[in-house]
């Protein structure tokens, strides 16, 4: 089961998101587990595999407010670096793969806390 | 009744007052429902552009002291809702202060929110301090 100790442990900045949560424990850890349960993570592995970089984009931008509100940061910094690289781009640009491979890795280890 | 955050619903000029909050993803409207209420708000929420548009052209002039718009939405966006709220025909309707709320921070995001019609811009993460000093200044504009 998912705790605040355990997010502290996984590199979450949990006094940021339960700040943000008004230090409701409960309902921080249901936006931690509904962040992490977003589409737009399948929405984004598959856009960036098919070299759509404008459906990545705006998958990962989806991403970077939810997963910046919960500040489950080993995510966040991956998703802010691709966000960055992929906007105005209308081709597939160089790290873009790594930069999802590392967010769908964070994303695992999160959800096996 | 406070804020978690100890500020008075006095100080964020939240007594009485309605906002409409605009937002397509469920874990930032729960988090920023969860602080505007707190703060002594009354919410409302739309998931999409078209809807915050409907909501407000339904609405009687002052239902809505202020709407808070998400950017990226799906069906419509922040940019175009906001647009076609500076349209109505209403004027009352047409002029309710619109922020922009939303994980694009770059200068030309917040030239682009102002160019829509927006009066000021609010970054997510959401800064729990700076959303509810926002809303206080634009509130107290009006």
């Amino acid at each position: 089961m998912m705790t605040l100790e355990a997010l502290k442990h996984y590199g979450a900045n949990t006094a940021e998101g339960m700040g943000r949560c008004l230090n409701n424990e409960s309902f921080y850890l249901k936006m931690v587990a509904m962040a992490l349960a977003d589409k737009n993570f399948d929405r984004l592995k598959e856009a960036v595999d098919a070299g759509d970089t404008h459906a990545a984009f705006a998958a990962a931008h989806s991403l970077k407010g939810s997963i910046g509100n919960v500040a489950l940061t080993p995510i966040y910094e991956p998703i802010c670096a691709l966000t960055e690289l992929l906007r105005g781009k209308d081709a597939p640009v160089p790290g873009m793969e790594t930069l999802a491979e590392q967010i769908t890795a964070a994303r695992e280890k999160a959800l096996s806390l | 009744m406070s804020a978690e955050n100890g500020t008075a619903k006095s100080e964020t000029g939240s007594a009485g007052k309605r906002l409409l909050l605009v937002e397509d993803n469920a874990v930032n409207m729960q988090i920023a429902q969860l602080i505007l209420k707190r703060a002594g708000f009354t919410v409302e929420t739309a998931e999409n552009g078209q809807l915050a548009v409907d909501m407000v052209s339904a609405s009687e002039p002052g239902y809505y002291d202020a709407i808070l718009m998400d950017i990226q939405m799906p069906v419509m966006d922040g940019y175009a809702a906001t647009r076609a709220i500076r349209a109505l025909h209403r004027r009352e309707l047409a002029e309710i202060p619109i922020v922009a709320l939303t994980a694009n921070v770059f200068r030309e995001d917040v030239e682009a929110a102002k160019a829509a019609g927006m009066v000021a811009h609010i970054a997510k993460p959401v800064d729990v301090q700076k959303l509810l000093a926002t809303l206080c200044s634009v509130l107290s504009q009006r």
